[in-house]
Formats: C-alpha cells, structure tokens, sequence
C-alpha cells in the first residue's frame, strides 16, 4: 500500500493533470503579462497576448529565461508583487557571479512545504520518524526546508547542521534517529568515520536517507545504502525556484517524481533551445504554475535529465526525471555548494590581480566532487621567497572562502605546467 | 464537472474573455469573482448557451455542450439563475414555479411538480405563504428566492447564479447564500458570480478572480482572503510599486 500525502493530487489521472496544468499556467501567463514588466516586454516583442498560448505545447513559442535574465533585472524587476505580500527572500546567484533574489508570498510557503511534505511521505518518511537534517544552515536554506516540512508531517526534527561526523553519530545513536537528511557527500564521510570508529551497525538506527542538492549516481546510491543500512532517496531542487521539493524519489527509486501540478517541465537541447522529444536527454527548463510572487515561464535550470512519463508502481500519475548527474553550463557542486568557475576567475582577479593563469584541480571521492585546488602560476617578477608565497597563497584562500563559503587549497606552480587554457578545470578521479 | 476550456467572448469588436480556462468539480461551490465588466456574467451566459463563444470547448459531465442550444442544457441538469431575477410578474408563484418543470418529461411532470414543490417550499417557506400572489407584487428578496426556486423545479444537477444577492438587504442577502450552501449540501454543484466578493468567498469553496476577461487567480477563500491583490482590489487601490510604505 502506497501511503500519500495528497492522494487526490499524487494520483490525479494524467488527462485531468494536464487541464490543471493549462488552467494555472494561463493564470501564471496573466499574471505574468499584467505584472511583470519583463515578461510583458517578452510579449510584446513577439507579437504575443497570454491568451495566444492555448495549450502546453503553445508555451514553446515564449523564448526561455536565464539565471542571467534574473540577475539582469536585480534585485526586485521580476516579482509579480508588491514586496508587503512578500514573506521570504532567497539569494542565489548567476553564472558569473552577479546576485539573484527570488520573493515568496505566504501561500508560495505553503505551496513549498505541501512539496516537501509529499516527497518525504513518498520515500515513507511518517510521523514516527526522528529526522536528523545535516546540512549547513548557512549555505544551503533548504535545510530549513526539511526542518518546516517534517514539522509538517509530524516527524521529530533534530537540526544537528554541520557538527562533526562523530557528533552526528553520536547524536545518532542516542536518539535513534531513523532518518538522514544531508548531502550524498557527507553522508559517505559519516559512513567511513562509523566504520573507523568501529561503531556497529546495528547500533544506529537509521532507515532512510534523504539526499541532496547534487544528485546521486547508482554507485553512490549503492555505497550508501550499504554502508549505512537505509534507503538512500534523491531529492531535488532548483536553486532559483524551491530547492529541495521540485522533484523527488519515492520507494521504487526509479526516478524522480516531479510535482507536475506546480511545475511544467520541458526538456530542451541546451544549445538551441529547442524541445527535445519524449525520452530524449536535455536542459531541464520549467514553468512554475502556482507561484505567486515570482513567476518563472521557461527557466532554465542547467540540469540535464530526461523526462519518463510512463506510470510508476508507486502508484503516483506525475512524470519522473532521471537524476540530474550532469549540468549544461560549467556549474561545479563540491560538498553541496555550488561554484561556477566564472565566480573564481573574478575572485582571483581581485585579490591577486597579478595572478595570469590558474587552473582548477576538481578531486574526487566515492565518486562525489571533495575538494577543488586552485592551482595559480607565480605572477610575472613574483619574489618567490617562502614569505611570500604564503602570502599570497593565504590571501587568495581566505578570499575564497569568504565569498563561496568553501575551503579550498591553493598550491602556486610554475607556469610552465599550466595549459595554455586560462582556467583550466581538470578533474582528478 | 464542468469544465471550461480557452473560451473567448466577443461583444462585437470588443473582446470581453480572452481564453479562459477554469474547472469546477462535483458537489462544490465555486465562485467567479471581478469587478464590473470583467466578464462574470458573460461568462455564465457562455455556459448555459446564451451567449456564443468564438472560440473553445466547454465539457458538462465529459459531454460537450458549447455547441448546444440552452433548452438542451437545461435537460442535461444545466441551469442558469438569471441576473435580476426575470420572473413572470404577471403570474403567480405557483405558476412560475410550475415554468420550471417544463423541461421534464410531460408525466413525470405532473407527477413530480407537486412534490418538488414542496421541496421547494421548504427551502423558501415565505413562498408557500405567497403561494398565490402574483409574482410581481413579492419583494426582491422573495422574487430572488422565486427565480432560484423555479430553477430547481427542473432538477439541476448544477446550478449557474448570476449575482443572487444583487440589490437585497443584506439579511436577505444572507438568507439567499445560506439556501445555496444547502443546495450544495443536497448535492448540486453551483457556479456563482458574485460582485459582493466578500459574501461569496463565505460560502464557496474555491474562487476564480477574473480581471479584464482573464482569469489571474485561484484559490480556497482562505487563500484569497489572505491574498493582498484580492483585498487591495476590495480596497479599490492600485499600487504600482514595488515598494510600499
């Protein structure tokens, strides 16, 4: 028996799926037009009114919009209300670095958590479970998420955010927590310090893991489940729209289930822009159908995935997309946060403006980005004496860190064993 | 139950729906909401076949009824309660309500008039007491009460108002909202088009807001009435800016 958390909803039959989806998307489309200048100019440019875009596919012929749109028109340019309606703000950022802001309302909340709720109910997640939600509160705001949803189902919350693996598995054991909410990477850094500190396994109590924001391979899958004893489950978001809640895994871990009655999902090829046909890999690109103070009419959301839309076992009707395990643009996730190299290459540039050319060392663990290196050549005339070069290390490590929020190493090299690239990203494996 | 897909409307050159595509399920209470000339009663008119649509599909039950004339509707369940009431004034309770039943089978009709009337009856006791007064001589309350009455005389299985509390007291208004909270309870659906947007939102159980022929929002009362458009729009303001203060 499949257990739901909005079973009229999750198991809506698709044909009545898809008239909810025209019906909110011409209202997202309305509301868009009347209230959002830059979406107005978008249909006035080609000629457009809401009311040319009679069906989904119609929805083909508005261009798509980019994380670069949104950060073009920040901070407020593209909320659909006055910011008195607004109740939560979100900071994300583009891919060269400039900042976003995405506004929510009070039922956009609401909408959000119903998401999460769901998801978690899917992967069987009920009100006797013991959450432990392991993410960095700071860096990743989903985490708050899981908190607020679980609440929502009724679990028990225990928000142990970044303390140590051995404060986790402590925690762990003494209050039998029977679910983990964290990144695919931590978790294997917890599993490794269990199997170290030689703690049993049938002293921790864990049934579910619940994994994110970068998706999880089947060997990484594999390797958790096995070494932690649960059952691991993506779940996925898009930075810029809800993160986590879009999409997640219910039990038969055979892709995840896209809350289609608050997303339209597309599948597009990355370089054109054009939708791919059923099954095909491409961009991800969503319209959201609900949400109130931001709308997004095509975002595309860098992720590459297919679209399934075959009826699952589980007994939901919403479309399932593969894990998203690789990207579009150059986005690299290293223990969950997120860096384009375009961030690097302007933060270089201001702390060491000397500094010519540099690569990034991207190391891998149980399959997982761990760690990037930046390798830089000494700058031209560099006094490369030991004081010096530590200086400059330290500075450009410091500056690093303060922006993106991840420690990083920093080795100078000579020039010589650079490419000729500038900003070379190699992957270590 | 009903189901109404990008349905446009014209008044001669004037477009008053611009695609409008909205769903009301079975046994609920859904109200269209919109200041005036939005396009609420045209709406309506579309459904129930009094006024043509230039473009869409409108499904009653899985059938579809946009190219139906509206006495077809009418045997198919579909009933409207015109704006302003439209009843016979010159003619009694009694016989306008029996108008209502025409659409049944000529049998069935004498045999079901009476009961249904004392349905009826039931529902609008201050009827029975006028039961033989002309039409014409009721209050608007009562003439409300009338031309909802003689719209069940015919069975519906939904029902489409048009601004039933238009121009009442408000205690009368109340009591026409009450009936409609009943009716549904009885099991029919009801489609209603309140400009009184507070007063609907009372007793529907979601509501569309309609704004220049489009339909913007949908939500439970709950959900709008904690909406800032749909309270700025009782308000009567219009804040540009991003920014309010």
């Amino acid at each position: 028996m499949t257990t739901y958390w909005n079973e009229k909803i999750e198991t809506l039959p698709r044909e009545e799926l898809s008239e909810l989806q025209l019906e909110r998307l011409q209202m997202t489309l309305n509301r868009a037009y009347a209230k959002v200048d830059f979406y107005r100019r978008r249909f006035e440019e080609l000629g457009l009114l809401p009311e040319d875009i009679n069906s989904l596919e119609d929805l083909r012929r508005i261009p798509c919009t980019t994380a670069a749109d949104l950060a073009d028109h920040y901070p407020y340019g593209l909320f659909s209300v006055p910011l008195k309606s607004i109740v939560r703000l979100k900071f994300s950022a583009a891919p060269k670095g400039q900042p976003i802001v995405i506004g929510y309302t009070q039922k956009d909340v609401q909408n959000w958590l119903e998401l999460m709720a769901r998801h978690m109910t899917a992967t069987g997640v009920s009100i006797k479970d013991i959450i432990q939600v392991a993410f960095n509160y700071g860096l990743f705001t989903g985490a708050f998420t899981f908190n607020q949803a679980a609440e929502l189902v009724g679990a028990t919350v225990a928000p142990t955010s970044i303390a140590s693996a051995t404060i986790q598995l402590q925690i762990m054991q003494d209050f039998r927590s029977t679910v983990l909410a964290t990144s695919p990477s931590f978790a294997m850094h917890i599993a490794e310090t269990r199997e170290r500190q030689g703690i049993e396994i049938n002293q921790i109590y864990l049934k579910i893991g619940l994994f994110g924001p970068e998706a999880m391979s089947p060997q990484v899958r594999g390797t958790l489940e096995e070494r932690l004893r649960i059952q691991a489950y993506s779940v996925y978001g898009v930075n810029e729209m809800v993160e986590p809640g879009v999409a997640a895994e219910c039990q038969e871990k055979s892709g995840l289930h896209l809350a289609e009655d608050h997303f339209y999902p597309e599948v597009v090829d990355p370089h054109s822009c054009q939708p791919l046909t059923q099954g095909q890999e491409g961009e991800l690109v969503i319209t959201t159908l609900t949400n109130e103070g931001y709308p997004f009419i095509r975002f595309r959301t860098g992720d590459l995935t297919t679209l399934d839309f075959t009826p699952c076992a589980c007994g939901r009707t919403s479309m399932r997309m593969a894990a998203p395990l690789r990207r579009s643009d150059d986005l690299l996730i290293i223990r969950g946060i997120a860096i384009y190299p375009e961030q690097v290459k302007r933060l270089l540039g201001e702390a060491a403006p000397e500094v010519e050319n540099y690569r990034l060392i991207i190391r891998k663990r149980d399959g997982l980005n761990d760690q990037m290196e930046v390798q830089v050549a000494y700058p031209a005339n560099f006094v490369s004496d030991w004081y010096q070069t530590h200086a400059l290390a330290d500075n450009l490590r410091a500056h690093l860190r303060r922006a993106i929020g991840l420690g990083v190493k920093v080795k100078l090299v000579e020039e010589s064993t650079l490419s000729s690239e500038k900003g070379q990203i190699v992957f270590d494996k | 139950m009903l189901r109404v897909k990008n349905v446009s409307a014209y008044y001669g050159n004037i477009q008053v729906l611009r695609r409008v595509t909205f769903h009301v399920n079975k046994g609920e209470i859904v109200s269209l909401i919109g200041g005036n000339g939005a396009g609420k009663s045209t709406l309506l008119n579309v459904i129930s076949g009094l006024h043509p649509p230039s473009a869409g599909t409108i499904f009653f039950e899985r059938q579809e009824i946009h190219k139906l004339a509206p006495d077809k509707m009418v045997r198919l369940g579909l009933l409207q309660v015109p704006e302003q009431r439209q009843i016979f004034n010159s003619m009694t309770v009694t016989e306008n309500l029996e108008l209502g039943s025409y659409s049944l089978p000529k049998k069935e009709q004498k045999r079901m008039a009476k009961s249904q009337r004392q349905e009826i009856y039931a529902l609008f006791p201050i009827l029975q007491e006028r039961a033989q007064q002309r039409a014409g001589t009721l209050s608007g309350g009562e003439q409300q009460m009338l031309s909802i009455g003689r719209a069940l005389m015919a069975r519906p299985r939904m029902l489409l108002l048009d601004e039933p509390s238009l121009g009442l007291a408000p205690l009368v208004a109340q009591e026409i909202l009450e009936v409609t909270c009943k009716l549904r309870d009885n099991g029919t659906t009801v489609l209603l088009v309140e400009q009184n947007a507070q007063t609907a939102l009372e007793i529907c159980d979601r509501a569309y807001v309609l704004e220049a022929g489009r339909i913007v929002l949908e939500g439970t009362p709950h959900e709008l009435l904690a909406n800032d458009e749909v309270r700025r729009a009782f308000l009567g303001k219009d804040y540009k800016e991003k920014w309010e203060r």
